[in-house]
């Protein structure tokens, strides 16, 4: 891969492949705009990165699912979406401090949210608290979600036996949701259906 | 079991399609009337929906490394290509009139170097330690950015890799006149400036980063300044002050900071 610079179709196949000097050459240069855009709309340097990051995992997630299909220049549309990104989270943290997370009248405006967004905000939430879990539940819950076989992982992990790992699995989910839950935020954005 | 992870149990058998016909409407019946129920369903549903996508976890955990191993390299060069602060318009008028006081400050300090370099001699062992210590900043600015202003901030550290500092003090004084918020502009300018031997020039750039509420670049602003100090002939005291100050920070030139205070005294 050059250092120097990339087209739009360099990066995304860059990006498919995992390849840090493309992941790097993404973050430096194409997401000043969407920075300054935060920094002067409420937000601090650790929201523009963790909105950064996020955008990053979309995109990420389009590319490998196929989905995306770019009318406009990548800058440009890394912009938009970190930009609703912004918008959509400043939206539900002041409902958050309102305080009414699930009252009638956030039904009413539910409306004005974009689910599909709530739906990749809902992802990036779980992803990045199953990433801070410890080590043992953390492997468990990814072993499960790569739908391996009960005895598969109690073998991986050493277990004395599938109902152990059963009710570790039921163990480490319940912490994960009781970590995410004590979040207001996450709280309110699995309030939407 | 108790009573949560049977729960679990029972929404995992109904996303599985495993419930049977009248457990499946049963089940149903208590989700409309019960929020929980509702709550914790879609919340296995998005955990759900994580299955297969290792590779984005993967993806997930790359990517915080390298944004760690950017922000580290960032911070020990000091030289955050994202932190090329583009001034917002609203701001820049705030900034003018804080930029002529800063003008008047560097008249000002010229004006009491000038005196104080008339007054007094110069001390030889702070010439030496100065002609010890005094390094300019190393830097590595490269900007891929087609934007004018980023081009002639390209330009001016190119200057200053060459070390042709008269020709980087022109195009950093007339970018930060442009960006007054650009804090690294700022930062060169000084070092180019004392490097010109402008010291009290380089002061006034030097002394607003360590006012700046950012304080990226405080601790090294320190270290300049206090050779600046050094140089310029400060009441020896101070000067020790400040070095000592430097060596306590644990932060940036410790060990030079605490040698400096030690020949001193």
């Amino acid at each position: 891969m050059k250092s120097e610079s990339y087209s739009d179709a360099e990066i995304l196949s860059g990006l498919k492949g995992n390849n840090t000097q493309v992941i790097r050459h993404l973050y430096k240069e194409m997401f000043q705009g969407i920075r300054m855009f935060i920094l002067n709309n409420s937000g601090s340097e650790s929201d523009a990165e963790d909105i950064i990051q996020d955008t990053l995992v979309i995109l990420f997630r389009k590319v490998t699912k196929e989905e995306l299909i770019l009318s406009c220049a990548l800058k440009t549309y890394l912009f938009s979406v970190g930009r609703n990104l912004w918008l959509q989270r400043l939206e539900l943290m002041k409902r958050v401090r309102m305080n009414k997370p699930q009252s009638e009248e956030i039904d009413d405006e539910k409306e004005n949210l974009d689910l599909e967004l709530i739906h990749m905000e809902r992802l990036n939430l779980l992803q990045k608290y199953l990433l801070a879990m410890d080590k043992e539940c953390q492997r468990l819950l990814r072993l499960f979600l790569q739908k391996l076989s009960l005895k598969e992982i109690t073998e991986a992990l050493g277990f004395s036996s599938t109902d152990y790992t059963k009710f570790r699995k039921y163990q480490c989910k319940n912490r994960l949701k009781k970590q995410m839950m004590g979040d207001p935020y996450c709280k309110l954005l699995f309030a939407y259906g | 079991m108790d009573d949560e992870t049977l729960r679990q149990e029972l929404i995992e058998r109904y996303l599985n399609g495993e419930l049977k016909e009248a457990e499946r409407s049963e089940f149903e019946t208590r989700l409309e009337n019960d929020p929980v129920l509702a709550h914790d369903l879609r919340f296995a549903q998005s955990l759900s929906e994580l299955e297969e996508r290792e590779e984005e976890l993967l993806f997930r955990e790359n990517l915080s490394a390298i944004l760690h191993d950017i922000k580290k390299e960032n911070e020990s060069e000091n030289m955050k290509y994202g932190h090329v602060n583009l001034i917002p318009e609203k701001k820049a008028i705030l900034l003018l009139s804080k930029y002529r006081i800063a003008a008047l400050l560097v008249i000002l300090l010229s004006i009491t170097a000038l005196l104080f370099f008339l007054l007094k001699s110069s001390g030889k062992k702070e010439d030496q330690l100065f002609a010890q210590y005094f390094q300019p900043y190393s830097v590595d600015f490269i900007s891929r950015s087609e934007s004018d202003s980023l081009a002639s901030l390209s330009r001016a550290f190119a200057a200053y890799n060459k070390a042709d500092y008269p020709a980087a003090i022109q195009l950093f004084e007339k970018y930060t006149r442009d960006f007054p918020y650009n804090e690294i502009a700022g930062f060169f300018l000084g070092i180019s400036l004392i490097a010109e031997s402008e010291y009290p020039k380089a002061e006034a750039y030097l002394n607003k980063l360590t006012e700046s509420p950012s304080g990226s670049l405080q601790e090294q602003a320190a270290w300049y300044l206090a050779l600046i100090a050094l140089k310029t002939d400060k009441e020896r005291q101070s000067v020790i002050n400040m070095f000592r100050k430097i060596a306590e920070s644990g932060k940036y030139k410790v060990d030079e900071a605490a040698k400096i205070v030690a020949e001193l005294q």
